[in-house]
């Protein structure tokens, strides 16, 4: 069954309804607010957040995108919401990765220390810029897309795109440059 | 194929690495870097740094992050959804608490009026409305007789002397005290000790009737009237 249908079905009064909606979207929703936050309980609070809003104004929806855009601009607003009042990540933090086995410890810290840089470098870009690497890099939006979920239009969305790629590539080469 | 310049190479670069850019246009853009170093070099760290972001993702959290994750979001949505569920409730309860408030109010007001009527200043009503107002809330003064006997005051209304139509429509019984001992058998009141008004509907007619008979032969209009209209006991 479509997601929309669920939506009528809901607001019809069928509890189950919201819950399959639930089920189907929570985990992948955490996991594109997790790749972004970085921070797992951070995630959970955004991520709950994000369905009871939902639960809330799913009767204003008016289907103009589908479901799942729906749900994401409204994710994308409350992740905007929360960057904006956090304080930055520490730079030295850890990789999330598993260490890579062929690598000597010295390479690993070395790549840890490049990804922390890298994350402290995300994180200073331009909120709307920000997210639109991270939907595109993470989530394989396409631009369509992510003008829907962040609001504007598709060729601003790969403006910002361009834009945050040349910004971090030109701030990695001038850390090179330093080093 | 249309040869392209570095800038606007540079600007292809990201789109290109992207897998965004359309095959005529990464035909042209490839063709450039082939003989370009400089916007190989861009490439390459374009390449670079899109594969490092995307290297760089969080590992997805384990089974126990999860477990937590569905069971305090279903917890949260229960309580949402039992949140809905009493406000949908007292919503329907409001209109039926209305509707007995607005009765309540209608039931208050019309008993406020209904005490308040009779002292009302007769003097500025139509004989007509006096009428009216004596059969359903009690005499006018001019109309009132008093009669007396078997222990009771009996204060008729609209027991006119004078021979219109009026029977008793309406008549309050002041019990003498230490007298009528009826009333024991009776629902009537127990505490003979005081003297009192009764609501006259409340008391027997008959009883009513045979102490006004008693009573009036003095006034033989209203004696036939009480006749016709009060049953004999």
């Amino acid at each position: 069954m479509k997601d929309e249908e669920l939506v009528k079905q809901f607001r019809n009064g069928s509890k189950e309804a919201f819950g399959e909606l639930v089920r189907r979207h929570s985990r992948p929703l955490a996991m594109m607010i997790l790749r972004i936050v970085r921070d797992e309980e951070e995630t959970r609070d955004i991520s709950q957040s994000v369905f009871l809003r939902a639960y809330e104004a799913i009767p204003r929806f008016m289907m103009a995108s589908s479901f799942k855009t729906w749900l994401y601009s409204i994710a994308l607003n409350a992740v905007r919401d929360h960057l904006k009042r956090r304080s930055p990540v520490i730079a030295c933090d850890a990789p999330d990765e598993l260490p890579d086995p062929s690598q000597t410890p010295a390479e690993q810290l070395e790549k840890a220390h490049q990804y922390a840089a890298l994350r402290k470098l995300v994180e200073e870009l331009p909120m709307k810029q920000r997210l639109t690497l991270q939907l595109r890099l993470y989530e394989g939006m396409d631009y369509t897309e992510i003008a829907q979920v962040l609001g504007g239009t598709a060729a601003g969305a790969r403006s910002n795109f361009f834009h945050a790629v040349k910004t971090l590539r030109g701030q990695v080469k001038s850390n090179h440059e330093k080093d | 194929m249309k040869k392209i310049s570095c800038s606007i190479a540079q600007t292809w670069i990201t789109a290109y690495v992207d897998g965004s850019l359309d095959a005529k246009s990464r035909y042209s853009l490839e063709h450039h870097l082939l003989y370009c170093p400089q916007c190989r070099s861009v490439h390459v760290a374009t390449a670079g740094l899109l594969s490092r972001l995307k290297e760089d993702v969080p590992s997805e959290p384990g089974e126990t992050f999860w477990r937590q994750y569905d069971s305090s979001l279903n917890a949260l949505l229960r309580e949402k959804e039992i949140d809905r569920d009493r406000s949908e409730l007292s919503w329907n309860v409001v209109p039926p608490a209305l509707a007995a408030f607005a009765l309540i109010l209608a039931f208050g007001l019309g008993l406020v009026s209904r005490l308040s009527v009779p002292t009302r200043s007769l003097d500025t009503l139509s004989p007509q409305v006096v009428e009216e107002l004596d059969r359903l809330y009690g005499p006018s003064l001019e109309e009132e007789i008093s009669l007396r006997g078997g222990g009771l005051t009996i204060a008729a209304a609209n027991c006119d002397p004078l021979g219109d139509d009026a029977i008793v429509p309406w008549f309050e019984v002041e019990e003498d005290a230490y007298h009528f001992p009826q009333w024991d058998q009776t629902s009537g009141p127990t505490d003979r000790q005081s003297s009192r008004r009764l609501d006259g509907r409340v008391a027997s007619l008959d009883k009513i009737g045979s102490a006004l008979r008693q009573d009036v032969p003095h006034r033989p209009e209203c004696k036939q009237r009480l006749d016709a209209s009060l049953p004999r006991s």
